[in-house]
């Protein structure tokens, strides 16, 4: 390998750093109109009267929708996992179900004159009973967000279970339970959500900071009932996406308005809509019971999860990947996890990177170090102990044979592919002086500062997705490139045709890449689920590895010689053994074609093995004891992504993914007042890191090569994010001797638990 | 009716560019808002809080933009930057803790705009004050939401707002006992810092009545007995706001403070003076255990609500921390 597994510089690099990257946002079409969104004040709310002719009447303005002027149609995907449930969000309804919720569009000439006559629109609310807490949610007698028997999705919980956890609690020599909360944060992009929509000659043409084209394509086609095809969906540069950016309800609300009023139409999302009104991360509360023998053995695990989900996102999906953490993390024959999501009248949770699992390995990572301190084994050694291994769970395979092993199996007795999740323990702990530490918790290193070490392991599935690529070579060794995919800023576009340059064993440079156009490119699955190099490079590479059959079949019928005899060189296709060979532009001439073109569609699906990844983050900490603050001095982030393609993206993404996790861990919380009105709308009050809360991140890759994923990678977009909060956590317990259970660990809690201590 | 969330953007407004003080407070007394920086103003009208109609500029203005000698004070203008506060040769030999604390304001980015007239002049940064979508007391609304749902207060001892002042260079001036030097179109004068900021009006957080504009400050140098410390604590480790702030300028007699000046920001709805724990210092030594009990004296008449205790701990802390700061200070 040469151009796969190295550093070469990205392709987005120079055009972002020197500004001429265009997003979105920058788009101005000639004619182009601005929308603003009118939202609501009230948590639940029925809108008795709309009064808009003040607003109509602003000189500049040019139409007002309301839930009369659109289509009455769900707008939100309703995932496959939500078993029915009702829910889903209306374009505009005659129901509010959240602060914020959308309830009128404004088109104006400019963006003040919109939001002017947005502010004129009068409406008439009628307060309905409202509920935001997810508990309260489930109680008889609550106000239901969508009417039926229970805000429960899908009215009955989810469960995922292997063995019997009750037999397996019997057995236990020890039981260790513990309840942990976490709570709102939001993604936080740094480009907001921002659409432009042209409606010209029965298209409509959308370009919109997204995560997956055809995905858009899909649902904007299906909320204005037009066929697929006048639907053009364009992702340019995305500044962030974090698995969020998914919904098309502006992109559908302006598509509207550009149909009406023939005029192109922008919409772009103010900081305070974005950070609130986006799509946060589900807060959750989790109870969570290990049994285990005095050995360290683990009999039982056994996970409730509850969590708010708000009223529109079903929000299923979110919570399995909490099921897999607590199934899969570590060896043990019986497992049980309900996960219930629920609908409540508070903020809209959704995507955000890792889903459920960050919550879920706060609380199970959490809870393995209080099981390992009531052993008297040190947190680090139990790991590598009880850590699943490469053969997989206990237990013998259910499932038919045949049929594909789901990204989260739950069943035991079926292998990884690959599984570095003890290297990731030894090796990453060599790096971080693990044992050097050992002994010293709550080392005072200067006056009221102690230090603290702490480590979580993780384990995320690794996306399998449908996948198309088209690769096309021509005669002057130029390869053109075409897949859907969108590159959210994680470096997708360079990793994908570093694929193709190493299929085709031509330098990177030769390798044009062009993505996320639903005319131009083939389909593509959205970037989610940690499941673009994997799923789209697989796609990349059989479209690459097509070009070269279809050349040595060429030039075996020219040559006379067998295919099996021939290889291709980057410039030519010649004898393995022997001098003859034919040049690639002799061999196309001599065919008369310009190009080579090979396709590719693939839908990765493996019937004897799981893909996983796995990381652990080590991170140290110095606490002030008298102040509750907590300094995160190093994190050694160690990594199982397969095999890294571009080896410096990987760094990146576990770099951000640890920042952000900082953010949740410490600082970064949502808050809500009780009216259901936020008040945490602005990066002044909703704390993300800042550099200097940032320390010394060390990403580690362990050597890992999985024969699944093309060149033996796996993922790592979300596993970056999900092990930190409670490794943090944890080694503010081993500086204090205060166990948080409750996210973020703020000042204000930690200092209550030390004083707290200090009393008892 | 409640109103609809519309989303905010800074509303349109008129200009003034006076070049001379006499213009600026004509035009001041006609109702146009001093501009200096903009960090704070701009941004509550970007946020919805508020829109004049008018803004006087006041970069322009030779004296407010100047820092000079005024005896044995530095008199610093209202409109030099944090930056150049922290940058000046006089400020740093004469008060080099009041350099020290500009410093630690915001960001480079915002000191280099935000000026010392405006930092004291600030709004509170009190997240419902901030919000359009809370009419709270401080805006003429009857809730105070920061107690709305309050645990540990009596109802009845609850105040009309919680809101801490956000100023860290508010308390540093206090303990150095500055003069401000504040002015309208007919006439000047000057008070002390700790009389500038005594206001009973809740929409208020200084004297300075509309029409009314602060020139500047004099800041007596520390002299040679005196030693000072600034120490802000807050949740990021730069770019916030301070939860507390403490300042602390010690005469000493060996190691026996004969005279203290304690001032506390980000604490209380104004900076204050904390006169009896300065009083309960007096002739104590530096090791003496009263440092540790001087902190409680210091935040006793401030309300805090169930979710601000945490903060009169951390101001026990730092104000112990800032004398033992001061005291070993050269």
């Amino acid at each position: 390998m040469n151009i796969v597994g190295g550093s070469p510089v990205r392709v987005d690099a120079r055009p972002k750093v020197t500004g001429q990257a265009a997003y979105a946002g920058d788009l101005r079409l000639p004619g182009m109109l601005h929308a603003v969104v009118l939202r609501s004040p009230f948590p639940h709310a029925r809108l008795r009267t709309i009064e808009t002719q003040a607003a109509r009447e602003l000189p500049g303005v040019r139409t007002v929708l309301t839930f009369r002027d659109v289509p009455e149609v769900v707008f939100e995907p309703l995932d496959e996992a939500t078993d029915g449930a009702t829910g889903g969000a209306l374009l505009l309804g005659d129901i509010v179900r959240h602060v914020g919720d959308e309830v009128a569009v404004v088109a104006a000439d400019d963006l003040a004159t919109a939001r002017e006559a947005a502010a004129l629109i009068e409406i008439e609310y009628e307060p309905l009973p409202y509920v935001l807490d997810a508990e309260l949610a489930l109680k008889s007698g609550a106000p239901l967000i969508h009417g039926g028997q229970t805000n429960l999705v899908g009215n009955k919980p989810i469960v995922l279970e292997r063995g019997n956890v009750g037999e397996g609690l019997q057995q236990a020599e020890l039981t260790f339970k513990e309840k942990y909360c976490t709570q709102y944060t939001s993604g936080s992009p740094m480009e907001p959500r921002v659409v432009v929509t042209r409606w010209e000659n029965e298209t409509l043409t959308v370009w919109k900071a997204g995560r997956g084209v055809f995905l858009d394509r899909e649902q904007l086609a299906r909320t204005l009932a037009i066929p697929a095809e006048q639907v053009h969906v364009i992702t340019p540069v995305v500044g962030a996406s974090y698995g969020n950016k998914d919904e098309s309800r502006a992109a559908a609300l302006t598509a509207i308005l550009s149909r009406e009023l023939r005029r192109p139409v922008r919409l772009e999302f103010t900081r305070e809509e974005e950070l609130v009104f986006g799509r946060l991360r589900h807060p959750a509360t989790i109870e969570l019971t290990i049994g285990v023998q005095r050995d360290g053995s683990i009999t039982a695990i056994d996970n409730l999860t509850t969590m708010n989900t708000g009223p529109y996102v079903p929000g299923a999906y979110v919570i399995r990947r909490s099921g897999h953490a607590s199934t899969y993390l570590y060896r043990c024959p019986n497992v049980r996890f309900e996960g219930n999501v629920v609908y409540t009248n508070s903020y809209v949770a959704g995507s955000y990177r890792g889903l459920g699992a960050p919550q879920a390995h706060f609380a199970l990572e959490s809870l393995i170090d209080t099981v390992a301190e009531g052993l008297g084994i040190d947190p680090l050694e139990y790991r590598i102990r009880n850590v699943v291994g490469p053969e997989g769970q206990p237990g013998q395979r259910q499932s038919d044979p045949n049929v594909p092993i789901p990204p989260q199996p739950v069943e035991g007795g079926i292998p990884f592919s690959s599984n570095g999740l003890r290297q990731c323990l030894e090796e990453g702990s060599l790096r971080f002086g693990w044992r050097a530490h050992v002994g010293s918790s709550g080392v005072r290193v200067d006056g009221p500062r102690k230090r603290g070490i702490g480590c979580a392991a993780a384990i995320y599935q690794t996306g399998q997705l449908p996948a198309e690529a088209v690769v096309r070579l021509s005669s002057t060794g130029c390869v053109q490139l075409l897949m859907g995919t969108v590159d959210v800023g994680q470096g997708s576009n360079t990793v994908l045709a570093q694929i193709v340059a190493e299929a085709l064993k031509v330098p990177f440079d030769a390798v044009d890449g062009s993505f996320a156009d639903t005319d131009e490119t083939p389909f593509s699955h959205g970037t989610f689920g940690s499941s673009t190099t994997f799923s789209s490079g697989s796609a990349a590479k059989a479209a690459a590895d097509a070009v070269v059959s279809q050349l040595k079949a060429f030039a075996s019928r020219l040559l006379g010689l067998p295919e099996e005899k021939l290889e291709w060189d980057g410039s030519a296709v010649r004898q393995v053994t022997g001098d003859q060979l034919i040049s690639l532009s002799e061999l196309l001439s001599s065919l008369g074609l310009a190009q080579v073109e090979g396709k590719a569609q693939v839908q990765i699906s493996n019937t004897t093995h799981i893909v996983n990844a796995f990381a652990t983050h080590f991170v140290e900490v110095e606490v002030d004891i008298e102040l509750g603050t907590v300094q995160v001095m190093r994190i050694v982030a160690a990594h199982d992504c397969g095999y890294p393609i571009h080896r410096n993206a990987v760094e990146s993404q576990i770099r951000g993914g640890v920042i952000q996790a900082i953010g949740y861990a410490l600082q970064e919380q949502m808050l809500i007042n009780p009216s259901g009105r936020p008040y945490t709308g602005s990066f002044v009050n909703f704390r993300l890191p800042r550099t200097t809360d940032v320390p010394v991140i060390e990403p580690m890759i362990v050597d890992i090569v999985d024969p699944i994923g093309p060149y033996g990678a796996k993922a790592v977009g979300e596993p970056a994010v999900i092990p930190t909060a409670a490794a943090i956590a944890n080694a503010v317990y081993d500086a204090t001797g205060v166990r948080i259970t409750e996210l973020p660990i703020t000042p204000a809690r930690l200092l209550a638990g030390i004083l707290r201590m200090e009393e008892e | 009716m409640t109103k609809s969330i519309v989303p905010t953007g800074l509303p349109s407004f008129r200009l003034e560019r006076p070049t001379t003080l006499d213009e600026a407070l004509h035009k001041i007394a006609d109702g146009g808002l001093p501009l200096a920086g903009g960090s704070d103003l701009l941004g509550m009208m970007k946020d919805g809080i508020c829109s004049p109609s008018s803004l006087v500029h006041l970069g322009g203005i030779a004296e407010l933009n100047a820092i000079e000698m005024r005896g044995e004070a530095v008199r610093i203008g209202a409109c030099v930057t944090l930056r150049d506060v922290t940058a000046s040769t006089e400020v740093r030999e004469r008060a080099p803790v009041l350099a020290n604390a500009a410093a630690q304001v915001g960001s480079p980015q915002i000191r280099n705009v935000a000026t010392l007239g405006g930092n004291l002049c600030q709004k509170p940064r009190c997240w419902f004050y901030r919000s359009r979508l809370f009419l709270c007391t401080k805006k003429g609304g009857d809730t105070c939401f920061a107690q709305e749902f309050d645990r540990f207060m009596p109802r009845s001892s609850r105040p009309s707002c919680v809101a801490a002042h956000p100023s860290d260079l508010a308390p540093v001036l206090l303990a150095l006992e500055a003069s401000m030097n504040i002015a309208d179109k007919k006439s000047s004068r000057t008070m002390s810092a700790e009389k500038f900021f005594q206001t009973s009006i809740l929409a208020n957080e200084t004297v300075l009545a509309p029409g009314q504009l602060l020139l500047s400050v004099d800041v007596p140098g520390l002299t040679p007995d005196q030693r000072a410390a600034f120490i802000r604590v807050e949740e990021r480790d730069s770019w916030g706001f301070a939860s507390v702030a403490v300042a602390v300028v010690l005469s000493l007699d060996g190691e026996y403070i004969r005279n203290a000046r304690i001032a506390l920001g980000s604490f209380a709805r104004l900076p204050y003076r904390a006169h009896e724990a300065e009083e309960a210092l007096r002739g104590h030594s530096i090791n003496s255990p009263i440092l540790a009990a001087v902190g409680s004296l210091a935040i006793q008449s401030v309300p805090l609500t169930d979710t601000q205790l945490h903060k009169g701990e951390v101001a026990v802390t730092i104000l112990r921390r800032a004398i033992q700061h001061a005291a070993a200070a050269s």
